[in-house]
């Protein structure tokens, strides 16, 4: 066993969190002004993603079903494995956010970069 | 005239969205119409060739407003792909770029007013979503063969033989099908963002119209509907912009999933 560490938990989920911001990643200001803009987009998206899974699962399973003459076997096994899926594409979905808001960051400085030239 | 525009005068919202025949086209028992939807769809795809076009065609070392804004389109999506795939991804900078303007420019024409809005079908949207998700597939199988295929089984390290067996068991079911998802996904995403949002301007525009008609104190929730109507239009043109970045932006992420198979 190690010297357990004297500081708070919360003491270290603060510096945590410091050094977090202070390495790569979108910053905060970043965030704020993308949610405030589509912050109903997100939702949507998301909602979209588990949607999605979820119907081609059951769609998978109908198939199944149809072809090994088992209904609701496939079906019920495939709408979990679609609800699961789903589950897991949306959080690839909002792991994404991250790399989309860096590149709008990207973007953002491009433009500054121009209309700072364009006005002398 | 009118065919060319739509059901402009008609008051229910859905109308906007009918496909009219301009001009009949039969090949070999094939309707090949051409359609108000592939007029807009040429006239937007002309104007972003006649962008490009001014835009690149001075090359002046100081550019000009419009060059400019030529050079962070460029940028723009050259970043994006270099962010997502690094430099071995560029490759697929052509198809991406094409994607993004052409679906940005379907949407911002469909945005002036009578105008068809050709993303607001389906059948576009899932063309453009078959063709990227049929190049990840065969350019994923061309690059890593069969190795394609560890994107639906990731690697799991050292483990037992018999609890290896049973996450895979339940991990090949859930990547397959939120593989086949995607081209679902990024069909209607696109779709139904902008079906939605042209309902809605076209309603609070009918609103607008009927109260101020009807008279009397409806006037001022004519007044209303009108500054909500005019508030949605704007949100509408980020909308047109934002969808038009997600599915180049997730083009670019599927695409790296061919490249790098593993996750």
């Amino acid at each position: 066993m190690t010297e357990p560490d004297k500081s708070t938990l919360k003491d270290r989920l603060a510096k945590a969190q410091e050094a977090r911001r202070a390495s790569e990643g979108p910053s905060e200001e970043t965030v704020q002004r993308y949610e405030s803009i589509s912050g109903a987009g997100i939702a949507l998206r998301l909602a979209a993603e588990f949607t999605g899974a979820t119907l081609v699962g059951l769609a998978i399973g109908i198939g199944l079903d149809r072809w090994f003459k088992t209904s609701p076997l496939f079906l019920l096994i495939m709408f979990g494995f679609g609800v699961a899926a789903g589950v897991m594409s949306g959080i690839r979905a909002y792991r994404n956010f991250n790399i989309e808001l860096e590149v709008q960051a990207l973007a953002q400085a491009d433009q500054d970069e121009i209309n700072g030239t364009d006005t002398p | 005239m009118n065919q060319f525009f739509g059901g402009a005068a008609a008051n229910d919202p859905i109308s906007q969205f009918k496909i009219k025949s301009l001009l009949d086209i039969d090949v070999a028992g094939f309707q090949l119409d051409f359609t108000n939807s592939t007029f807009w769809m040429v006239v937007g795809v002309f104007l972003t060739l006649a962008f490009f076009g001014v835009a690149a065609s001075r090359k002046a070392l100081v550019p000009s407003r419009l060059q400019s804004v030529g050079e962070l389109g460029y940028t723009f999506i050259a970043d994006m792909i270099r962010g997502i795939s690094g430099e071995e991804g560029l490759k697929f900078f052509p198809l991406v770029f094409t994607i993004f303007f052409f679906i940005l420019s379907a949407n911002l024409v469909g945005m002036l007013p009578f105008a068809f809005t050709t993303t607001s079908h389906v059948a576009v949207t899932a063309t453009l979503a078959v063709m990227v998700i049929s190049i990840v597939i065969g350019y994923g199988f061309y690059k890593n063969g069969l190795g394609f295929l560890n994107l639906f089984a990731p690697p799991l390290g050292d483990m037992h033989p018999i609890a290896k067996f049973v996450l895979y068991a339940l991990l090949i079911p859930i990547e397959l099908i939120s593989f086949l998802a995607r081209p679902l996904t990024l069909a209607l995403r696109l779709f139904a963002n902008m079906l939605a949002g042209h309902i809605i301007l076209k309603l609070f525009a009918g609103f607008a119209v009927m109260m101020a008609s009807a008279g009397g104190l409806l006037i001022f929730g004519a007044v209303v509907s009108f500054l909500a109507g005019a508030t949605i239009n704007a949100l509408e043109f980020l909308v047109a912009f934002l969808q038009a970045f997600v599915f180049a932006i997730l083009t670019v992420i599927y695409l790296n999933d061919a490249l790098h198979p593993s996750h």
